[in-house]
């Protein structure tokens, strides 16, 4: 086992991601302590049935993700609980689920989007950095997407923004923490499903539309929940004691461009 | 396991450490930067394997006897250098690739990790613009590879380690060459402090090759202790 004893904070985990990461890393000897936004953590009770059924324990709260004290509350809470705190596993799932244009998005909804990506990331690690520098040892993981390493056809354009901050905030607290043993790295990963919040828009679409957004994948498949979840606990573990700062890319080969772009888009609205 | 060197005595250390640990390996002395050596290479991995599921592009040079040998301004480097530390680290993984996916395609399945250098992320100074051109080229190819056969299941990926105290060469490279005032200098660029350990790099090949990285494929995975992040 990987991760033998330790525990592992998550963030925004009442998701088939959230499920996948949270049983990869109880199958490596973690325990856990799982945290959801306020109304949302019914979600979590699965979770913890499953992880308990491995022999690990799980802990759960509802935090307020842009409420600083909330989420120094959770983490002290954890701390109680376990003792020691190894690993914060921040997701940054945006709470709306269509995906929008600039004209077309409130303010209201860019900065919840951003405040539940991008805020709750930074009061987390800000929280648990305290513990981990204690500890002198400590990983940091950020989920983002795909999406926010180039751009997005079925997106929102506030997650995407928001999502892209992910990165900039990886380097610069593996740049603050590297001297305190503490690993801090991010996940690009592509489209998910199960999983994916365009999932009925992506079940809706046209056979042709399919295709085309799957041509644009080397491997030509989206990813699965638990591909992310391995990814996640590789960073977790002594495997990656060397690796900070970095971004890893999970998206069948997405990224790299091409060339000549083709003309076909998804949705016929961003050309 | 197929452990290849151009050097035979350090091909047998390798074979008979894998083989305390109770594996199969098998040495075969080639230059890969040689088309007809590699070929012969991969026709005795077929003879003795029938098939190959990985293939790890290791092979590479700064030129010289190691970095504080190699003239690194543009003006100094002799076209032989030049044609060396290319063929070394391009060719190689090119001749070997090409090979390894004729093997690979019939079982529609494989995995290639190139390994690149964190001198393809960034310039240096103790490095010539031989070796910083062909590390980066390597992750030119890696994405081509990679996007050339994703559909068919082979995965092609790159790892871009920085300093990593390899070998005694390395060790000698980086206690000899600069003053101690020049190391502390250095590690203070990196944000966890230390060089690098070859146990570090591996571990992220073995990821890589492993079908928990079954969703990578074209990426380079940066293993630097946070020197450079992209």
């Amino acid at each position: 086992m990987k991760l033998a004893e330790q525990v592992a904070l998550l963030t925004n985990c009442g998701n088939p991601l959230g499920q996948a990461i949270a049983l990869a890393l109880a199958e490596e000897g973690a325990n856990l302590s799982l945290a959801e936004l306020p109304g949302n953590s019914a979600a979590l009770g699965e979770i913890i049935r499953n992880v308990e059924k491995m022999g690990k324990e799980a802990i759960s709260g509802e935090v307020n993700i842009e409420n600083k004290q909330q989420v120094e509350g959770f983490v002290e809470e954890t701390f109680k609980r376990f003792g020691r705190l190894d690993i914060l596993v921040s997701m940054a799932v945006s709470p709306t689920d269509y995906h929008r244009f600039m004209d077309d998005l409130p303010m209201a909804d860019f900065d919840l989007v951003t405040a539940t990506c991008l805020k709750g990331a930074f009061l987390y690690s800000q929280a648990v950095s305290r513990v981990m520098k204690n500890q002198r040892r400590g990983r940091i993981i950020y989920l983002s997407s795909h999406g926010a390493r180039t751009a997005a056809e079925l997106a929102d354009f506030a997650e995407v923004t928001a999502q892209a901050g992910i990165f900039g905030l990886t380097r610069q607290v593996a740049h603050q923490l590297g001297p305190h043993g503490i690993n801090v790295n991010a996940i690009a990963a592509g489209i998910l499903l199960p999983g994916w919040h365009f999932e009925k828009e992506w079940m809706g679409l046209p056979e042709e539309k399919k295709d085309a957004l799957l041509k644009q994948i080397p491997l030509r498949r989206f990813v699965r929940p638990e591909e992310v979840a391995r990814v996640v606990v590789f960073l977790a573990s002594e495997d990656a004691s060397y690796i900070t700062g970095a971004t890893i890319d999970v998206n069948g080969g997405q990224l790299m461009p091409i060339f000549p772009p083709r003309s076909e888009t998804l949705t016929g609205r961003s050309k | 396991m197929v452990v290849n060197d151009i050097n035979a005595s350090l091909i047998e250390d390798t074979v008979q450490e894998i083989q305390r640990s109770g594996k199969r390996a098998r040495g075969i002395q080639a230059d890969a930067t040689n088309e007809e050596e590699v070929s012969r290479m991969f026709a005795m991995i077929k003879e003795t394997f029938g098939k190959l599921d990985i293939l790890v592009n290791n092979v590479g040079g700064s030129g010289g006897g190691g970095a504080g040998d190699t003239s690194v301004k543009i003006g100094e480097v002799p076209e032989e250098d030049w044609d060396k530390v290319i063929r070394a680290n391009l060719k190689s993984t090119f001749l070997c690739s090409k090979k390894a996916i004729e093997l690979m395609k019939p079982a529609g399945y494989g995995k290639i990790v190139n390994i690149s250098s964190r001198a393809a992320r960034l310039g240096t100074d103790h490095q010539g613009p031989q070796y910083h051109t062909s590390k980066s080229a390597v992750l030119g190819l890696t994405r081509q590879l990679a996007r050339d056969l994703a559909p068919l299941g082979i995965h092609v990926n790159a790892v871009a380690p920085g300093f990593i105290l390899s070998s005694p060469r390395a060790e000698r490279r980086w206690k000899e060459t600069r003053t101690e005032e020049e190391r502390q200098a250095y590690l203070k660029g990196i944000p966890m402090g230390r060089l690098g350990k070859p146990e570090e790099v591996a571990n992220a090949v073995a990821f890589l090759c492993s079908d928990e990285a079954s969703y990578i494929t074209g990426v380079t995975i940066d293993i630097n202790g946070g020197s450079f992040m992209i």
